[in-house]
C-alpha cells in the first residue's frame, strides 16, 4: 500500500512538471491513436525500468547497510518523518519538483514525419529519475523490504501509483482537467504524507519500546 | 413579482395549505406502509407511541416543506436526528451483544461487521476484479448485510445523485447538527479548492484498498467509529488508529462545521461522498441558478454547506457537481432565482413539478431509511421513561 500511495502522490509531478513538455508531442495532430498509444507505452516502459533499476539498487542498499532489524527501524522510521515532512510541504506550498525532462528543449511537436521513440523513451527514463519526495521515499521504503524482489515489487506498485494519472490522458487527451487532476493529486500528497509520518513515529515507537 | 415570474406557488397562503396537503396524501400512505412494517402492533402501547410519534412527526415536516418552499429547515430535522439515533441505537445493540463499542479478532473473523455504505467506495475494483468482497460483513441476513446496502445506495444514487449525501446518509446528520450551532461562521471564506480532497481521499483508498484487499479508510480514517464502534485497542497501532478516527471527529466533523457552518468531513474527507458526485452527471435532478432573476448577493454561495457554489455558478448557472442537493442555497434565496430542476427542462420552466419531484422522491427515501432507527430510539427512550431502563 505505501508504494502505491507514494506512486499516487507523485503521479501529479509527472504529469504536471513533465506532461506539458511530453505530451504536445504525444498528443500532436496528426498522430493516429495506434501511434500516440505505442509512444505512451514507450514512454510508460522506459520508467518503469529505471524504477525496477532503483528498487535493485535500495535492495542492494538495504541489505548492505542495514542488517540489524532495531536500526533498520530507527533509520527508517527517522527517513520517514523527515521526508514525509517534506510531502505535506510539496503538497501545500507552491514547490515545483525537480523535473529532469525540462532541461530538453527542441521537443518536435506535432510533426508526424519528424517522431522518434527517442523522445518518448527519454522522457520516461528522466522523469523516473526526477527526485521528489516521494520518491525519495519509495526508496527508503523499497531498501527496507528485505529482500531484492520485494524492493522491485515496491518499485513496480510505485510506477503503478504515477501511471494513474497518466491513463485519463492516454485515451481522452483532456488538458481542461489537467489543473484539477494537479489539485487532486496535491491534496493526495499531503494525505500519503501524513500517513507515512504517523507510519515513522509508529516504527520508532515499536524500536524504543523494545 | 419576482415568485410570480419564476412560476413557483405563492407558499404559506389558504390555498396553497389544501394543496399540499393533498400532496401530502401519497408520503401518509407509504411512510405509514413502512413505519409499520406493513403489520402495525397497536396492542402494543409503546410501539404506538412511538410508531405515531415518528409517523406524525414525518408528515408534518414534509406538509411544512411544501407548504412553507422550504426544504433544507425541515429536511435537516429528520436528517439529525437520524444520526444521533442511529448512533444510540447501535451503541446500544453493540454494548447488549458485544459488551463493548469495540470489537476484536474473533468478530472480524466471523464477519460480524455491520457493513456501513462508506465501505462501498472500497469493495467495488476488488469485488469486479476478484468477485470477492474485502469486507468481514455478511452479504444476506444478520444485521447490516452487504447486498442489501450496496442495492440501497446504488439505487438512491441513480435517483438523488449526491443527493444521497443529505436525504440517506445515516452519519452527515452529525455534522449537518454542528454546521447550525452558531448563527454565523467564525471561519469564513474555507478555501473552495479544498472541494477537491474528498476526491484525492476516493483515489487513495479505493486503488490501495483494491491492492490491500482490505477496507483502508474503514482501518484508519473513518471519524464515524467514534459514534458507532472501532477496533479495540491492542497494540501501538490501534492506539494509533484510534487517536487518528477520533481527532478527525473531533475536527472535521465538530469543531470545524460549527465555526465553518460548512459539512467539512463530507466536503474533505468522506469517499463515498466524491464516488457520489458522479451521480450527480447521470441523475435526472440539479440545482441550477436563473441568471436573469439572481442578483449575485451570494447568499448562496455563503449558505452551500459542500463548497458547491462559486462566483462562477453565476455564469454558467450551474452549481457544482458535488453538490448534494441539501436545498440550503434554495432556502437562502431571497429572489427564487435558484432551484431544484429536471435536467431536460428549460431552466425556468415547471419550477413547482420539478422542486415537488425531488422533494417527495428525497423525503420518502429519507423517511424509509431512517424511520425503523428513530422508532426504535424513541421506543428505548419511552422504555426508559416508563421502566428505568433501556
Amino acid at each position: 500500500m505505501e508504494a502505491l500511495l507514494l506512486g499516487l502522490s507523485t503521479g501529479t509531478s509527472c504529469l504536471v512538471f513533465c506532461g506539458p513538455v511530453i505530451l504536445p508531442y504525444m498528443l500532436g495532430e496528426g498522430i493516429s491513436i495506434k501511434r500516440s498509444l505505442a509512444d505512451i507505452l514507450v514512454f510508460l516502459g522506459s520508467r518503469l525500468i529505471v524504477y525496477i533499476l532503483l528498487g535493485l539498487l535500495a535492495a542492494l542498499i538495504g541489505q548492505t547497510f542495514f542488517r540489524t532489524e532495531i536500526y533498520r527501524e530507527i533509520i527508517t522510521g527517522s527517513a520517514y518523518i523527515i521526508l514525509s515532512i517534506t510531502l505535506v510541504l510539496y503538497a501545500f506550498l507552491r514547490i515545483k519538483p525537480l523535473c529532469l525532462l525540462k532541461n530538453i528543449h527542441d521537443v518536435p511537436a506535432n510533426q508526424p514525419d519528424r517522431r522518434t521513440m527517442a523522445v518518448p523513451l527519454i522522457g520516461g527514463l528522466v522523469t523516473g529519475l526526477s527526485l521528489c519526495p516521494a520518491l525519495l521515499l519509495a526508496f527508503t521504503g523499497a531498501t527496507s523490504e528485505g529482500s531484492i524482489l520485494k524492493s522491485i515489487l515496491y518499485f513496480i506498485l510505485f510506477f503503478a501509483g504515477t501511471t494513474v494519472y497518466f491513463i485519463p490522458l492516454m485515451f481522452l487527451g483532456l488538458i481542461h482537467g489537467r489543473n484539477v487532476i494537479h489539485i487532486i493529486g496535491k491534496f493526495a500528497a499531503g494525505i500519503a504524507g501524513i500517513f507515512f509520518f504517523i507510519k515513522g513515529l509508529i516504527m520508532l515507537i515499536n524500536s524504543f519500546s523494545r | 413579482m419576482k415568485r410570480e415570474h419564476a412560476k413557483l406557488p405563492p407558499y404559506n397562503t389558504a390555498g396553497h395549505f389544501w394543496k399540499s396537503l393533498l400532496y401530502c396524501l401519497p408520503m401518509f400512505i407509504i411512510s405509514f406502509m413502512f413505519l409499520s412494517g406493513g403489520r402495525p402492533n397497536f396492542q402494543n402501547p409503546k410501539w404506538t407511541i412511538s410508531f405515531l410519534i415518528v409517523f406524525l412527526l414525518f408528515n408534518y415536516l414534509f406538509f411544512r416543506i411544501l407548504f412553507t418552499g422550504k426544504t433544507d429547515r425541515y429536511r435537516a430535522v429528520i436528517f439529525i436526528m437520524y444520526a444521533v439515533f442511529l448512533s444510540f441505537v447501535f451503541i446500544l445493540n453493540m454494548v447488549e451483544t458485544r459488551n463493548a463499542m469495540s470489537f476484536n479478532n474473533a468478530d472480524l473473523l466471523q464477519c460480524n461487521i455491520p457493513f456501513c455504505h462508506l465501505v462501498v467506495s472500497m469493495i467495488l475494483i476488488p469485488a469486479a476484479l476478484t468477485n470477492s468482497i474485502i469486507f468481514p460483513g455478511h452479504i444476506l441476513g444478520g444485521f447490516a448485510p452487504i447486498a442489501s446496502m450496496v442495492t440501497i445506495w446504488g439505487l438512491s444514487s441513480i435517483a438523488l445523485g449526491k443527493g444521497f449525501c443529505s436525504w440517506g446518509c445515516f452519519y452527515g446528520g452529525w455534522e449537518d447538527g454542528f454546521s447550525r450551532i452558531l448563527k454565523k461562521p467564525r471561519l469564513k471564506n474555507v478555501n473552495i479548492l479544498f472541494r477537491w480532497s474528498a476526491f484525492a481521499v476516493l483515489l487513495l483508498v479505493a486503488l490501495s484498498s483494491a491492492f490491500l484487499l482490505s477496507p483502508v479508510y474503514c482501518d484508519w480514517l473513518c471519524p464515524f467509529k467514534t459514534v458507532t464502534e472501532f477496533e479495540a485497542v491492542t497494540s501501538t497501532e490501534t492506539l494509533v488508529k484510534t487517536i487518528i478516527f477520533s481527532s478527525l471527529f473531533a475536527g472535521l466533523v465538530v469543531i470545524l462545521p460549527i465555526l465553518t457552518k460548512k459539512r467539512m468531513q463530507c466536503t474533505t474527507l468522506c469517499p463515498l461522498g466524491a464516488l457520489n458526485s458522479f451521480f450527480n452527471k447521470i441523475n435526472p435532478f440539479d440545482i441550477r441558478i436563473n441568471k436573469e432573476e439572481c442578483t449575485q448577493c451570494k447568499k448562496c454561495i455563503n449558505a452551500c454547506p459542500t463548497l458547491s457554489l462559486d462566483e462562477s455558478s453565476y455564469e454558467s448557472g450551474n452549481v457544482h457537481f458535488t453538490c448534494c442537493k441539501c436545498g440550503k442555497c434554495v432556502d437562502a434565496c431571497t429572489n427564487h432565482a435558484i432551484h431544484y430542476h429536471i435536467k431536460g427542462v428549460p431552466v425556468n420552466k415547471a419550477l413547482s413539478a420539478s422542486r415537488f419531484l425531488f422533494v417527495f422522491s428525497g423525503f420518502l427515501f429519507l423517511a424509509i431509511f431512517s424511520g425503523g432507527s428513530i422508532q426504535a430510539g424513541v421506543y428505548r427512550i419511552i422504555n426508559l421513561v416508563t421502566t428505568g431502563s433501556l
